[in-house]
């Protein structure tokens, strides 16, 4: 075929719906509107199967269908010719147009109508342009370009917390995405926890999601990346967060969550999941107050860039867990000076308050813990990822644990919550603490009140 | 008349395929029930509504007229956009005609107001007029008499057989 389907994706993200044209075996032809056509590759569609309707009897009888769909800028008319394959009724595919249904739904007032059944892949066996007029399309961002810019960028980042703030960096000023967030995953526990973010007021560095709830707990469920043109609550991570908290009992206030930020207003979301060495490492996600900001090109550059981060995430933890061979000496402990700083450890979920403050809990805070014993009881300051790795008093949940990706969750809390605790890198996988007050530790073995 | 009945809509469903802005495509198939499909630019129903015209610029519908004058089976959907209401027609005595010089007025008029319609709802005003773009004397004008109706209107209620045969 002369015209490649991954030329025309944008003709099948149905600004303007597409039709489908289907015949039965007595010969009578039927036609219809689509809420949904998806790109699979550059031979495959699939279409939304939500009713047993003519359309889908049709194709059971005779695969043969004909679909028309349009150029939502240039108003370019492509007529495929397709043959039905099959349908599938789970999986990332499924799970992809299942986000965007909702999003689809939502939008033209068809919630609680549209609901997938099943998605419907056929093989593209004729692409047609069909003839008549077109418009120019504004010019559009070369993600590519933007992407080699990113790439460019990150590539020099010999540490995490570098690597997570250049990306997000370079995805504002390459991409012009302002709102986005980085999660890695707590495997164990199935939540994904974020441990940077841009363009919110409140970092959020910290806060939670379960795996499988929302855009971004879907695309880490199913390892695809979700993208969703006009975002429904359905999908909304705030949302999803806030019924995870209804469900702990009424009226319950977790005094242990810090809340998500996000975009009031969002309207284009789009979740990528990091992967490598086959493993999934975290979700990169971005949003936007436009609707369809994000395309299958944004869609392309941004799996692309998660590949190299999943890579550079990877191999940074690998040398994080062999430290520099030097041992720099034990720095004297800073002046702690004033009122004794009260930090108390509940046992039962390693949660941290400093003063009156909820500050962290789980790995990140048992870490913390654990530095905290060292430096009253023993005056110690310098300490490497190694060591806490092997620390039986640090429940790690997983051999292959980011403890790297905790310590600069850990370093962002402290110092968002201007502590007096402070963690700073003084090498590869070592790292300093420094403590301004005079701290009072007390361990608490009864669980956290509620 | 080729169907040998005539198709009666109740006063609802004909009060809305007078509206005069809905989106129109029309589906026919081949010898080998290949179906084909392409976007009507206007229709016109005679007072009764027992006749439907919809006109398609030549360039486009070239296969579809091919198997019309094979066959004679078509299926049109007629959608409001703003409310996604379709209602889908279908016979099997269609026959392509020329269009006439009122007819191209009438065209002109639909496009004007299914444009005016979409630009209401956001979309690009240019992008429309483009879609619907045709040249006058490409058009042609495609008559049938519904034999069957059914809602078109996304939900689980689809495809169901609507109006009454007398």
């Amino acid at each position: 075929m002369s015209l490649r389907l991954d030329g025309i994706r944008e003709a099948l993200d149905g600004v303007i719906p597409g039709t489908i044209a289907t015949c039965a075996c007595d010969g009578t032809p039927n036609v219809t509107y689509l809420s949904q056509v998806e790109y699979v590759d550059n031979e495959h569609i699939a279409t939304s199967y939500q009713f047993f309707n003519k359309t889908r009897q049709n194709i059971l009888e005779n695969p043969h269908a004909r679909v028309l769909v349009v150029h939502p800028y240039t108003a370019a008319r492509y007529r495929l010719l397709i043959k039905y394959l099959r349908t599938e009724t789970e999986g990332a595919l499924f799970e992809r147009m299942k986000a965007k249904l909702a999003g689809i739904a939502s939008h033209t007032g068809m919630a609680g109508v549209f609901r997938l059944r099943g998605s419907d892949i056929y093989r593209v066996l004729e692409i047609e342009c069909v003839p008549g007029r077109t418009v120019q399309a504004p010019p559009a961002r070369n993600c590519l370009s933007a992407l080699r810019g990113t790439a460019e960028r990150i590539r020099v980042c010999t540490d995490l917390e570098g690597l997570f703030q250049e990306t997000l960096g370079s995805l504002d000023a390459y991409f012009g995405i302002r709102h986005a967030m980085l999660f890695m995953l707590d495997g164990p526990a199935g939540r994904l926890y974020a441990v940077a973010s841009r363009g919110y007021k409140e970092s959020g560095v910290g806060s939670e999601i379960a795996v499988g709830d929302g855009v971004v707990g879907v695309a880490a469920r199913e390892r695809t990346p979700i993208r969703i043109g006009h975002m429904t609550s359905e999908y909304d991570y705030g949302r999803a967060i806030r019924r995870h908290i209804e469900q702990g009992g009424m009226g319950v206030i977790l005094e242990n969550e810090i809340p998500l930020p996000g975009l009031p207003e969002s309207r284009s979301q789009l979740a990528v999941p990091i992967l490598a060495a086959g493993r999934l490492l975290g979700v990169l996600f971005v949003e936007s107050s436009e609707e369809l900001r994000f395309g299958y090109d944004d869609e392309d550059a941004l799996v692309a860039l998660a590949a190299q981060l999943g890579t550079m995430i990877h191999a940074q933890q690998q040398l994080s867990d062999a430290p520099e061979e030097f041992s720099p000496s034990e720095t004297a402990p800073s002046v702690a000076a004033g009122k004794p700083l009260l930090i108390r450890h509940y046992c039962e979920d390693d949660t941290i308050f400093v003063g009156d403050d909820y500050l962290i809990k789980g790995v990140a805070g048992s870490v913390l813990w654990t530095l905290l014993c060292d430096y009253s009881e023993k005056k110690r300051t310098s300490f490497t990822n190694k060591e806490l790795r092997l620390d039986p008093r640090i429940h790690l949940p997983d051999i292959a644990d980011n403890l790297e990706a905790r310590l600069v969750l850990l370093r962002r809390r402290l110092s968002e919550r201007e502590s007096h605790i402070h963690i700073e890198k003084t090498g590869r996988g070592r790292f300093s603490l420094a403590v301004t007050r005079p701290l009072e530790l007390m361990q608490i073995r009864t669980p956290l009140i509620r | 008349m080729a169907n040998g009945h005539a198709f009666i809509l109740d006063r609802e469903d004909a009060a809305f395929l007078r509206i005069g802005h809905l989106s129109i495509l029309g589906a026919s198939r081949g010898p080998d029930n290949i179906p084909f499909v392409a976007r009507a630019v206007g229709y016109r129903f005679s007072t009764d509504l027992r006749e439907v015209t919809l006109f398609f610029p030549k360039a486009d519908a070239r296969e579809m007229l091919a198997h019309i004058a094979d066959n004679g089976k078509l299926a049109a959907v007629f959608s409001l956009s703003s409310t996604h209401q379709s209602l889908q027609l279908k016979g099997s005595d269609a026959r392509v005609g020329k269009a006439v010089k009122a007819d191209l007025e009438l065209v002109n008029s639909y496009c004007r107001a299914f444009v005016d319609h979409l630009e209401k709802l956001g979309f690009a005003r240019k992008a429309i007029e483009a879609m619907l773009a045709f040249e006058p004397d490409d058009l042609c004008a495609v008559t049938f008499t519904p034999s069957a109706a059914f809602s078109q209107t996304p939900g689980p209620n689809a495809g169901r057989a609507i109006g009454a045969k007398r």
